[in-house]
């Protein structure tokens, strides 16, 4: 999860090109964390400290915790909770980025201090972040508190988020920005969910994204928004909301939702109570409509 | 049964869950499998060629598969109908089965617990 998306930041960065993070992203499976990204994640060494480590181990047969002990860059009690953390998987990018040469250590320092600034993240978030927890990444990125429904749009939009990772094979991510004011476009797939509660829901994407997700969602290559391309993507729709639905029936919410339908084109304005969420996957931009209004 | 006599009715809206589910069916070595869009439709089917069994949809549009299911027990149709929707929420299931379901399965379904269900019918 912080792979997909520190690493997204580095391509929009112009840090490393599209073919260089597509290499550290499949690379980053096999890699081994070593100890100075992982003391560098820590705040427990600077990227300085770390290359200094580094040089006199190409000089004396020791190893780097060895060193840093000696020099009073670590502690016993740190090196053993640097050892014991070495399969954390959010690290493996870095030593990935560092192990083809893209980053060294201070750069990768940079890159990660200026990712905190740029997208307005605490220390907190960030560890949300590292730790893959998408309930509590969802929060860290977007506000819902200023709706009456925002607990239902914050699993909601959880929810959906993992689906795309289990039903379409995508590594999602949201980015920290203002929400869009409006959309226009060719297609929409949307469905009501009514009761209690009533939530508008839709996505919204160009063509060619919309081609990939029916692709992927039916295990079939389509080329056209023929009917069966819009039937796959009504029903991944529809998989999600039933699934959202069985969560809140466990919960003693029971709502009902209507058939699907596909529309085009169409423009949507982010009036109150109206969300339109870009989500980043590998083939473009997947826009999320929720509304507690109908939208078009 | 032979694998002649034996029909199966798929009633759902989605064109891809229809041809997903047929071709499960038909790899399961059902030969005659007949398609429905809606509850009405399905109706239609089942007055027509008798099927013995129907995987039915929950949310559709004409004619739901709750209203259906009431409708098949209403007239005394002997139709084994298994519910396959996404949307499983408990009054869903409740309907379901006091309207006599043989069985729910919540999508996104697996082919094994189709096959499961079509050799436990067979």
């Amino acid at each position: 999860m912080f792979s997909q998306y520190f690493g997204n930041y580095l391509l929009n960065k112009n840090v490393v090109s599209a073919e260089q993070l597509k290499k550290v992203l499949e690379l980053q499976k096999s890699v081994h964390v070593k100890l100075g990204v992982l003391a560098l994640n820590l705040g427990y060494m600077n990227s300085a400290q770390i290359q200094e480590v580094h040089q006199l181990q190409m000089k004396v047969d020791k190893r780097f915790g060895e060193i840093a002990i000696e020099l009073g860059y670590l502690n016993q009690e740190q090196l053993l909770t640097l050892l014991s953390s070495q399969k954390e998987g959010h690290l493996q990018l870095s030593q990935a980025l560092i192990d083809s040469n893209y980053l060294n250590i201070a750069e990768l320092e940079n890159a990660l201090d200026n990712y905190k600034k740029d997208c307005q993240l605490t220390g907190e978030q960030l560890e949300i972040l590292k730790q893959g927890d998408i309930d509590k990444i969802v929060p860290a990125f977007l506000d819902f508190d200023d709706t009456t429904n925002s607990e239902l749009y914050y699993e909601y939009l959880s929810l959906f988020l993992k689906n795309i990772i289990r039903l379409l094979d995508e590594s999602p991510y949201l980015k920290k920005e203002v929400l869009p004011n409006s959309i226009t476009a060719e297609w929409l797939i949307r469905q009501d969910i009514t009761g209690k509660h009533n939530l508008y829901t839709g996505i919204v994407a160009e063509q060619k994204v919309f081609l990939s997700l029916a692709s992927k969602f039916a295990g079939m290559q389509f080329s056209v928004m023929d009917e069966m391309s819009q039937s796959s993507l009504a029903e991944f729709l529809n998989v999600h909301n039933g699934i959202y639905l069985v969560n809140l029936s466990n919960q003693n919410i029971e709502l009902q939702m209507n058939p699907q339908e596909v529309s085009t084109p169409v423009s949507i304005k982010n009036n109150a109570g109206t969300y339109i969420i870009p989500i980043y996957l590998s083939e473009g931009n997947l826009y999320l409509i929720i509304s507690d209004q109908k939208f078009s | 049964m032979s694998s002649e006599q034996f029909k199966v009715l798929i009633c759902d809206d989605s064109m891809l869950v229809r041809k997903q589910l047929k071709e499960i069916i038909t790899d399961a070595g059902i030969k005659t499998v007949l398609e429905a869009s809606n509850g009405q439709e399905a109706l239609l089917q089942i007055n027509e060629h008798q099927p013995q069994v129907m995987f039915l949809d929950i949310v559709m549009p004409i004619m739901n598969g709750i209203d259906t299911l009431k409708e098949i027990r209403k007239n005394n149709i002997k139709i084994k109908v298994i519910m396959i929707s996404s949307s499983g929420t408990q009054t869903h299931l409740k309907a379901a089965l006091e309207e006599g379901a043989y069985d729910f399965v919540q999508k996104p379904w697996k082919e094994t617990q189709i096959i499961t269900i079509l050799d436990r019918i067979r």
